[in-house]
């Protein structure tokens, strides 16, 4: 008797997974290969809901249709216009815990940071300034660094950066930090209002420069870590090339580099950046060149 | 620790009475992996599930559990078996038969965290094997499923001394073999060969759970089934299937061991995306947790 046969019509095939809809699993593909941008199985009704408000705004109706567009080879805006859509609205500190856990708990250890030399952070492309001072706030608070540590965040639009140098914030922007680091690094201007500390500000300096356009100064520093994180899924393919270039040439041999979860630098060349791994997280670090590399 | 602690614990591992003793149909279940699902013998099959109350019963739910949504009550073995499927029946009877090997409360880690750990490692063991082309993927399941057996071991023959490793391990972030070393002088990668070698398991199988962490090299023959559970287990540990404590590790895929004899020996593991990968593993742990809330019903507590 063949078992085969017999249970061909078995339940099981969906018992332990959600049935995978071929038209979304388009999307997501489309989406990675063009922007390297994927979204994972768990996040789907997000994707779904983000493809509808599309398909909404365009007069599409079937999903099925919709994949085919963002398929086309024209459909660059269209690309643009579904990333904007998935990740609007996420602007707090504290973005991605396990991302900072790993900096927290393993990045920064694995540094080992000489004494007489102050660690180096970057932040490209700084939204509201919540990434570049929450980085700022997780060097602070490491002991072995004892205050030496600089973050330079970068943006290449001025209104950007004049806002993110003021450092004032909604309450709801600070929703996912620690009530102790809060109370340490934050004081209250007015209700529900809050700004950084100049303690705190005093280690950061706002540079007007873009991965996509010029920005020689990024390479000459030197970085120890870079947060780049809702950026390069955006660019176009030759963008999203010369930013992971730049990025990695300022990248201090052994030093991190970290994009969103679930972006990655689809099509650049790696320049000597390795995937690695750590719990529920990933980053690019940088080995050491050879000898004969220039 | 010294030698004379850890010859002790060894000696205690082979006096027979305080081993767990083997599920009865998890032998037979084992030795089905010989051949190829299509080739199994379903009446065999349902013999020996009905060989085994425990295991009938467990089927018996699981088959007219409202998963698989049947409009009748199944009360046949013969109709548990169509119903569950070939595609998921090694895995579940498999699990049915290791869920009552150790009661909860005798355990030292949170064996929801162990199962869910093992089950992501067979899921992805399994998936290693289909992605480089290696000709028994259910057996690399079963080595996913099995290869940390030796931690139920520790934790039952030797509560005290793998309770002080586990705290080392959870208070200084690192991992578990490393801990066992530390503390016991003997890992779960001993302990679990020692026990297959009582249960008398598959060689293949018990070099995995004596290799998978690299202390000794398994023989050639068996080195690539060894070298996907190693890095199964890896990859388990960075994509959310850990033991239920942050362990501080770093891994640099291309340049671990268990990867560069991979890539050797089967090359189109070169090509893979790592980063899709990564991502697809999550699938993975969702699936695991849902075969342990399935199997050990935490979803009905
Ligand atoms: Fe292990
Ligand atoms: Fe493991």
């Amino acid at each position: 008797m063949n078992m085969t046969e017999m249970c061909a019509e078995s339940a099981a095939a969906g018992l332990f997974g959600p049935s995978l809809d071929a038209a979304v699993v388009r999307v997501r593909d489309t989406l990675y290969q063009t922007s390297g941008f994927f979204m994972p199985t768990a996040h789907w009704p997000r994707l779904q809901e983000s493809c509808e408000r599309r398909m909404q705004a365009l007069g599409i109706a079937s999903l099925r249709e919709y994949s085919a567009r963002l398929a086309s080879a024209s459909a660059g805006e269209e690309l643009g216009h579904l990333l904007g859509q998935l990740s609007a609205g996420e602007r707090f500190f504290f973005r991605y815990p396990q991302q900072l856990e790993a900096l927290r708990r393993i990045v920064l250890p694995a540094l080992r940071l000489q004494p007489e030399r102050e660690a180096a952070a970057n932040v490209a492309c700084i939204g509201g300034g919540e990434d570049a001072y929450t980085l700022a706030l997780i060097l602070a608070e490491q002991a072995a660094l004892d205050g030496r540590f600089h973050v330079y965040a970068c943006d290449a639009d001025p209104a950007r950066l004049a806002a993110a140098r003021r450092g004032v914030f909604a309450a709801a922007a600070l929703s996912q930090t620690p009530p102790h680091l809060r109370a340490k690094y934050f004081r209250a201007i007015a209700p529900e209002t809050f700004a950084v500390t100049p303690a705190l500000k005093q280690h950061l300096t706002f540079c007007n420069a873009s991965l996509a356009g010029p920005a020689a100064a990024l390479l000459e520093m030197g970085m120890d870590v870079i947060f780049c994180r809702d950026l390069i899924a955006r660019l176009d393919p030759l963008q999203r090339r010369r930013a992971v270039g730049l990025l990695a040439a300022s990248l201090n041999s052994h030093g991190y580099l970290f994009f969103s979860p679930f972006e990655s630098p689809m099509g650049a060349e790696l320049h000597h950046l390795r995937l690695i791994h750590f719990p529920a997280a990933t980053a690019y670090r940088k080995v050491p060149a050879p000898a004969n590399w220039s | 620790m010294s030698d004379n602690v850890r010859n002790a614990l060894v000696e205690r591992i082979k006096n027979v009475q305080a081993m767990p003793t083997v599920p009865p149909t998890l032998l037979p279940l084992l030795h089905m992996l010989e051949l190829p699902a299509d080739q199994w013998d379903m009446r065999k099959i349902v013999d020996l599930i009905s060989c085994d109350p425990s295991l009938a019963a467990q089927c018996l739910r699981m088959a007219n559990s409202p998963l698989f949504g049947r409009s009748r009550t199944i009360t046949t073995i013969h109709a548990a078996v169509i119903t569950i499927g070939t595609g998921r029946l090694w895995d579940l009877l498999t699990a049915f038969c290791l869920m009552d090997l150790a009661p909860a409360e005798q355990w030292l880690l949170d064996p929801l965290s162990f199962w869910e750990h093992s089950f992501g490692c067979a899921l992805i063991s399994r998936h290693l094997a289909q992605i480089v082309g290696f000709s028994q993927p259910d057996k690399a399941y079963a080595g996913g499923l099995l290869h940390d057996i030796g931690e139920m071991v520790n934790s039952l023959l030797f509560p005290k001394e793998f309770r002080a490793a586990a705290d080392l391990a959870f208070t200084e972030e690192i991992s578990l073999v490393e801990a066992e070393q530390y503390v016991m002088g003997i890992s779960h990668c001993e302990a679990g060969r020692l026990l297959a070698d009582h249960w008398h398991m598959p060689e293949d199988l018990a070099q995995v759970i004596r290799c998978h962490h690299h202390e000794v090299a398994p023989t050639p023959e068996h080195a690539a089934l060894v070298m996907i559970v190693s890095l199964a287990d890896l990859l388990c540990r960075v994509r959310g299937m850990d033991y239920g404590y942050y362990e501080a590790v770093q891994v640099d895929l291309v340049a671990d061991p268990a990867w560069l004899y991979l890539v050797r020996e089967f090359p189109r593991l070169r090509d893979v995306d790592l980063v899709r990968l990564s991502h697809e593993l999550d699938d993975y742990a969702s699936e695991a947790k849902r075969i342990v809330a399935a199997v050990f019903r935490t979803d009905s507590k």
